[in-house]
């Protein structure tokens, strides 16, 4: 249902803009795609910087493209073809210098980029200077290439940015195991006998065709943002790698979306920088609300999960203070604990807890309406509460016997005992160790759960 | 290094004739001969630093080799590549991939699975008994960082031992493992042994050598001794693997000695 009102939304807003914006955002949008698949992969592969390197060193194949074509017949400089074959080409160039450059002993990754990249880039910036010089120079506005026009892209651009990210999609589902493993284990994917250098290619190609194609909309130099900011914010919803490729195609879409149709109502902004901020408004927004690894999430579970152990801790703390004064006989019924009164400082003194969070969880305890004030001023469990209490208890008291008597088991058993906690055991566990410990003779140790003692109630001890 | 060596038959599942490895023009191996028996467990052992690892990455192609030539199973490694798992030292993967212990596990079924083929559910069934053969199950969909060191290194155990392979070239399956675990995986090595495969194995814990293993080979910069353990593992061939640093041990472990029956 809310994936068709979301059709009909995009489809109303798509009926608003006018043809030429259309064509711009379905351009953009197909470009965030690919972008955001080709992204994810090349973040994983850690060589989020070979983006970088490819956009800075397409700069002078660009201009040198230029050149070639205006020396040989003036005035075609502009082909765009053979513009982006040269982008492509000196792109290329500079990845495979890298990785030489790479290989010398001392020089370590970062400085291998750091060099290619200000160098090619410096070379581009030489060439453009150069090309200002031409007649045609000034009119070739090859700098719309560094900072992208996405306003000026045409149904042509738009049938080729579908084709690129139709190939990127199709290259990437057909080699998603083979890319998988590279990027996961390189040393692994070798010994398998993957062509791991071939793979690497490909990736590589995947790379400076999206970088190179990004250049007419958001532009050489923020290529690389529009490759990686939505695999990086992806990283914050799921664990699992197919989910992360989708996810991040599908934050490069929305970002592309968003910045195109923004700058439609606000000419002057650049769309390529719109969709760049966009971006990284998304990133943001993961970095906080993300359901994998968020800040709040986060947050949020780590305390849920220190809360739940607060609680037990309190209820656990009051029922053997109970038990200790009032000399309970081996196993109280909840409606026997009930009626014991115990005051807040007693409980507080056997508890070393910071005042606060002794007040807060005792005040949670009483509105769940698990323990309540009587008019004297003592503290007694409800029913329910003493119902909780006992459970607790005997849970705790289950697994300290445990962890006692096996945890010196065999290796599976005891990362089992490691993870799961008496918080977590599920009731069929319990009653799994509870025949466990009654087998052996060990019951008495054990409170047993509230179910059975009632049906024991009136027996003899 | 008679010509004879060199038809071995196919059964024997890994040979190493004059292997010399070097990273940057400093020889870390030398000229190595090794000939491991097949349905054995052989045991790796020498110093840090000895090319333990290196013997194992050079004769899976992953670092060149200067000269010499390594066969699997009277093969070269391209033909019989899935007869051989690979299980590295302490991997150097990036633990906050996101992959689930299961996913690595299907990792080792990729190569059977082929190109451009998805991994199916049957895939996965194979993927989850290895999981489970390294009592793991129940980690199944946990992201690999969620693991402790030891179950981590299962993981890794449990992709190749999925790959069904012949021969295991295990570089330390034993480091920060904690000893219920290390029980475990020896006891699953001989179960591969049980069923006609063989393993070489890098371990340091002089001690268990004999326990555990059948073969030892005895490593550093060149083979110091190679053969059944009852015959070569002997002190003196430890002292000549381990130089100075064994003497050492052994003198504190004397001092020991003759402390502990004052006390
Ligand atoms: N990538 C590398 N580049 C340069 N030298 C290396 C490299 N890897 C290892 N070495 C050197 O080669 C030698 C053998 O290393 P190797 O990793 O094979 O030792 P090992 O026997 O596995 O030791 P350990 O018991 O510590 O794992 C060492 O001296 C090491 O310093
Ligand atoms: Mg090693």
């Amino acid at each position: 249902m809310t994936g068709l009102s979301w059709f009909v939304l995009a489809q109303r807003t798509a009926g608003l803009l006018d043809y030429s914006t259309r064509m711009v955002l379905a351009g953009t949008v197909l470009l965030g795609i690919a972008a955001g698949i080709v992204g994810a992969f090349l973040l994983l592969r850690k060589r989020s910087l070979v983006g970088d390197v490819a956009s800075h060193a397409a700069v002078p194949g660009l201009a040198a493209a230029f050149l070639i074509f205006e020396i040989n017949s003036p005035g075609s400089g502009r082909w765009l073809p053979g513009l982006l074959i040269g982008a492509a080409v000196s792109a290329a160039l500079a990845i495979w210098l890298t990785e030489r450059v790479k290989r010398i002993r001392y020089i370590k990754e970062d400085a291998a980029l750091a060099v290619v990249l200000s160098l090619s880039f410096g070379l581009g910036v030489c060439l453009l200077t150069i090309i200002q010089s031409f007649p045609s120079g000034n009119q070739a506005h090859l700098t719309d290439f560094l900072f992208g026009r996405a306003a000026a892209l045409v149904e042509g651009d738009v049938l080729t940015l579908t084709g690129v990210a139709a190939g990127v999609l199709v290259m990437t589902l057909a080699f998603f195991k083979e890319l998988a493993v590279l990027s996961f284990d390189e040393d692994f994917a070798a010994a398998q006998g993957w062509p791991v250098a071939k793979l690497e290619l490909l990736l590589t190609a995947l790379v400076v065709v999206v970088t190179v194609t990004a250049m007419q909309s958001v532009g050489l130099l923020l290529a690389v943002a529009l490759l990686i900011t939505p695999a990086v914010a992806a990283r914050f919803w799921t664990d699992r790698l197919p989910g992360l490729v989708a996810i991040s195609a599908g934050i490069g879409a929305l970002a592309s979306a968003a910045g195109t149709i923004v700058s439609a109502q606000i000419p002057r902004l650049g769309t390529g920088a719109l969709i760049v901020v966009f971006g990284l408004i998304f990133f943001i927004l993961s970095w906080f609300f993300g359901s994998k690894r968020g800040l709040v999430w986060a947050w949020w579970e780590r305390r849920r999960g220190n809360r739940e152990i607060h609680e037990a801790d309190l209820l656990r703390a009051v029922y053997e203070l109970l038990e200790a004064k009032n000399d309970v006989e081996g196993r109280p019924g909840p409606e026997r604990l009930a009626d014991l009164p115990w005051s807040r400082a007693a409980v507080a003194s056997s508890l070393t807890w910071p005042a606060r969070r002794f007040e807060r969880i005792l005040a949670t305890l009483l509105t769940r309406g698990w323990i309540w004030l009587d008019a004297d001023g003592h503290y007694r469990f409800t029913l329910h509460g003493a119902r909780r209490a006992i459970d607790t208890v005997r849970r705790h008291r289950l697994w300290e016997l445990y962890l006692l008597n096996y945890a010196a088991l065999p290796a599976g058993q005891i990362d089992r005992a490691a993870d799961i906690t008496e918080h977590g055991l599920t009731d069929a566990e319990m009653e799994r160790l509870e025949g466990l410990f009654a087998a052996r003779g060990d019951q008495s140790q054990v409170p047993a759960s509230f179910h059975k003692i009632d049906a024991r109630e009136g027996e003899p001890a | 290094m008679s010509s004879g060596a060199s038809d071995l038959p196919s059964s024997v599942p890994f040979q190493v004739r004059d292997l010399t490895v070097s990273y940057h023009r400093r020889p870390v191996l030398r000229d190595v001969d090794f000939v491991a028996k097949p349905e054995r467990l052989t045991a790796l052992v020498g110093p840090n630093g000895a090319g333990k690892s290196t013997l194992l990455k050079a004769s899976l192609g992953l670092i060149p080799i200067v000269s010499g030539d390594v066969r699997f199973f009277g093969q070269p490694l391209a033909v019989v590549r899935h007869r051989v798992a690979y299980v590295p030292q302490r991997t150097s993967v990036d633990w906050d991939f996101p992959v689930t212990a299961i996913d690595v596990v299907v990792m080792g079924l990729y190569r059977r699975i082929g190109w451009f083929r998805p991994v199916l559910a049957r895939h996965r069934r194979t993927a989850m008994q290895a999981l489970e053969q390294v009592e793991l199950g129940p980690f199944a969909s946990r992201q690999i960082s969620q693991l402790s060191g030891g179950q981590q290194q299962r993981v890794f155990l449990a992709r190749a031992l999925v790959q069904q392979a012949d021969l295991y070239l295990m570089d330390e399956p034993f480091a920060g493992v904690d000893a219920a675990t290390e029980r475990a995986i020896v006891a699953l090595m001989h179960g591969l042994r049980a069923e006609g495969k063989s393993a070489i194995v890098v371990h340091h814990d002089l001690q268990t050598v004999p326990e555990y293993f059948d073969d030892v080979l005895l490593l550093n910069n060149r083979v110091i001794a190679a053969g059944p353990v009852s015959e070569v593992f002997t002190p003196e061939n430890q002292r000549r693997a381990y130089g100075g640093k064994l003497v050492l041990l052994e003198t504190v472990e004397h001092q020991l000695s003759l402390e502990r029956p004052r006390s």
